[in-house]
C-alpha cells in the first residue's frame, strides 16, 4: 500500500466533470478525481477522429482547397457529367459562404495560402497553365506556370510564395506514364524551375510552404506510396505511406500533417509525424478528388470530392485530435 | 461484429461528433445509407438521426442500385476521339459493386 500524497508531496486534484478534450492544453499526463462519477483519471493523449462539418452549397469533385479547419477556401472543382465550375466557398468553421468565383472555371488544380491570402495554378483535363491570386476580396490572373497540367500538387503560404510539382501534362496519351516531376517555384512574380521530384507523379497527398513541402502517395503507372519532403532546394525520399494511393488529400508540414482519403474511394487516414506514418481513424464518408486544409496531424478539414458512384459530395468533415481520460484502477 | 443500417441524408454540422466516432464505427455508403455498430452507441446515434432504418439485404439493395445508375452513367458519358486511359483521367475509374458490412 502506498499513500499517493505522501510519494508526491501533492493532493490529487478534484474536478466536478472531466477536462475539456482539446488538444494540446498542458492537461496530458495529469492525474485528477472526477466528483461526479467518484473516479480517479488521468489526461491521456486520446485519439483523432472526423466529425461532420457542414455542408458545402455546391457539391462538387476535384475542386481545391486551402487554409486551416476553422478559415478554408473551396476552390472551382467539377459537376459531372462534365461541367468545371468556377464557384468558390470560405468556411469559417461554422458555415460555407459563397464569395467571389475564379476568373477560369477549372478542376483538379493546385492551391496554397490562406483566405486571405492565396494562389491557385494548373488544373484540367485540358491541362491549363493559368495561375490566380487572390487577396481577400478578388481573384487576378498572374503569371503562367512554365508547364500546364492537371492533377499537379501544391503548396505554399500565401500569395505571393507557393510551389507547384507533379501533375500530368496530358502529353503523351494513351501512355500510362503521362506524369511529371517538374516543380516550380513562385515568388509573386514569376514560377521558376526548380529540382524535380524523385518520383515524378500526380495526384499525391501535398501542403507545406515553398521551403518546406511534403508529398505523399499519388499515381505514375499505378498507385504510389512514396513520400519526399522540400527543403527548398532539392527533394528527399523519407518513409512510404501506408498504403499506397492516388487522389488522396493532405494537410499540415513536413513535420507533422495528415493524408485522408484516395482511389478507389477510400476514408483512410494516416498521420505522420516526419519520419513515419501511422494509420489512424477514418473518414465516415470514403472519398477521393476532395479539397483539404488544415495545419498539422492534429486539426484537418475535408470536403466535397467523389465516391462513385456519389459523383459530387458536399459532405464535409473536421478533423480533431482530442484528449482520452483514462479511469485508473489500482489493486 | 454486428452493425445497423439506415438511410439518412447527411444535414452536416452535428451529423455526427467526435464523441460519437470516438465510440462507435458508422461509414457512410451511396444512397445516403450508413452503417453503424450494433450496439448502445449505435442505436443512440440512430435515434438521434432518425433515419430510414434498413436491413442489410436492403441497404445493399439501394447501394447496388446507386451504383448500377452510375455504371450506365459512366458508359454513357464519352468525348469523341478519347482513349480509355483519358477517359478514366476524367471521369475516374468505372464504379464498382461492392458488400457491406
Amino acid at each position: 500500500m502506498a499513500n499517493y500524497r505522501k510519494i508526491s508531496g501533492v493532493n490529487v486534484k478534484s474536478y466536478s466533470a472531466d477536462p475539456d478534450r482539446t488538444y494540446p492544453s498542458g492537461m496530458e499526463g495529469k492525474l485528477y478525481y472526477n466528483s461526479s462519477d467518484g473516479q480517479f483519471k488521468f489526461v491521456g493523449l486520446g485519439a483523432g477522429t472526423w466529425a461532420s462539418g457542414e455542408n458545402l452549397n455546391t457539391a462538387r469533385d476535384g475542386l481545391g482547397g486551402t487554409g486551416i479547419q476553422t478559415a478554408a477556401l473551396g476552390i472551382g472543382g467539377f459537376v459531372p457529367p462534365n461541367t468545371a465550375k468556377n464557384i468558390v466557398e470560405s468556411y469559417d468553421g461554422s458555415s460555407w459562404t459563397e464569395i467571389a468565383d475564379i476568373n477560369t472555371a477549372r478542376r483538379l488544380m493546385a492551391s496554397a495560402g490562406t483566405t486571405t491570402s492565396a494562389i491557385i495554378f494548373g488544373g484540367g483535363p485540358p491541362q491549363v497553365a493559368i495561375a490566380e491570386s487572390w487577396n481577400g476580396s478578388s481573384w487576378t490572373e498572374v503569371a503562367d506556370l512554365n508547364l500546364a497540367r492537371s492533377h499537379l500538387m501544391g503548396a505554399g503560404a500565401s500569395n505571393t510564395s507557393a510551389l507547384a510539382y507533379g501533375g500530368t501534362d496530358g502529353s503523351s496519351y494513351p501512355a500510362p506514364d503521362y506524369h511529371t516531376g517538374k516543380t516550380e517555384s513562385w515568388n509573386g512574380t514569376a514560377w521558376t524551375e526548380v529540382a524535380d521530384l524523385g518520383t515524378g507523379r500526380y495526384g499525391a497527398g501535398a501542403d507545406g510552404t515553398a521551403t518546406a513541402a511534403i508529398a505523399a502517395g499519388g499515381t505514375a503507372a499505378g498507385a504510389k506510396d512514396e513520400t519526399e519532403t522540400w527543403n527548398g532546394t532539392a527533394w528527399t525520399e523519407l518513409a512510404d505511406i501506408n498504403t499506397g494511393r492516388s487522389y488522396l488529400e493532405a494537410a499540415g508540414t513536413t513535420t507533422s500533417a495528415l493524408a485522408f482519403g484516395g482511389n478507389p474511394a477510400t476514408g483512410k487516414t494516416e498521420s505522420w509525424d516526419g519520419s513515419s506514418w501511422t494509420e489512424l481513424a477514418d473518414m465516415a464518408t470514403a472519398r477521393l478528388h476532395s479539397g483539404g486544409a488544415g495545419t498539422n496531424n492534429t486539426s484537418a478539414l475535408v470536403f466535397g470530392g467523389t465516391a462513385p458512384p456519389d459523383s459530387g459530395l458536399n459532405a464535409t468533415e473536421e478533423w480533431t485530435f482530442g484528449h482520452a481520460f483514462k479511469k485508473v484502477t489500482t489493486g | 461484429m454486428a452493425y445497423k443500417y439506415t438511410v439518412k441524408a447527411n444535414w452536416g454540422k452535428g451529423f455526427f461528433t467526435h464523441e460519437e466516432r470516438r465510440q462507435m464505427y458508422l461509414a457512410g455508403h451511396p444512397g445516403n445509407v450508413w452503417v453503424v455498430d450494433d450496439n448502445v452507441f449505435g442505436d443512440q446515434w440512430l435515434g438521434k438521426v432518425v433515419g430510414a432504418n434498413k436491413t442489410k439485404a436492403e441497404a445493399q439493395a439501394i447501394v447496388d442500385g446507386e451504383i448500377e445508375d452510375a455504371q450506365d452513367a459512366w458508359d454513357a458519358n464519352n468525348v469523341d476521339g478519347e482513349s480509355s486511359d483519358e477517359k478514366i483521367l476524367r471521369l475516374g475509374a468505372k464504379p464498382v459493386k461492392y458488400n457491406l458490412p
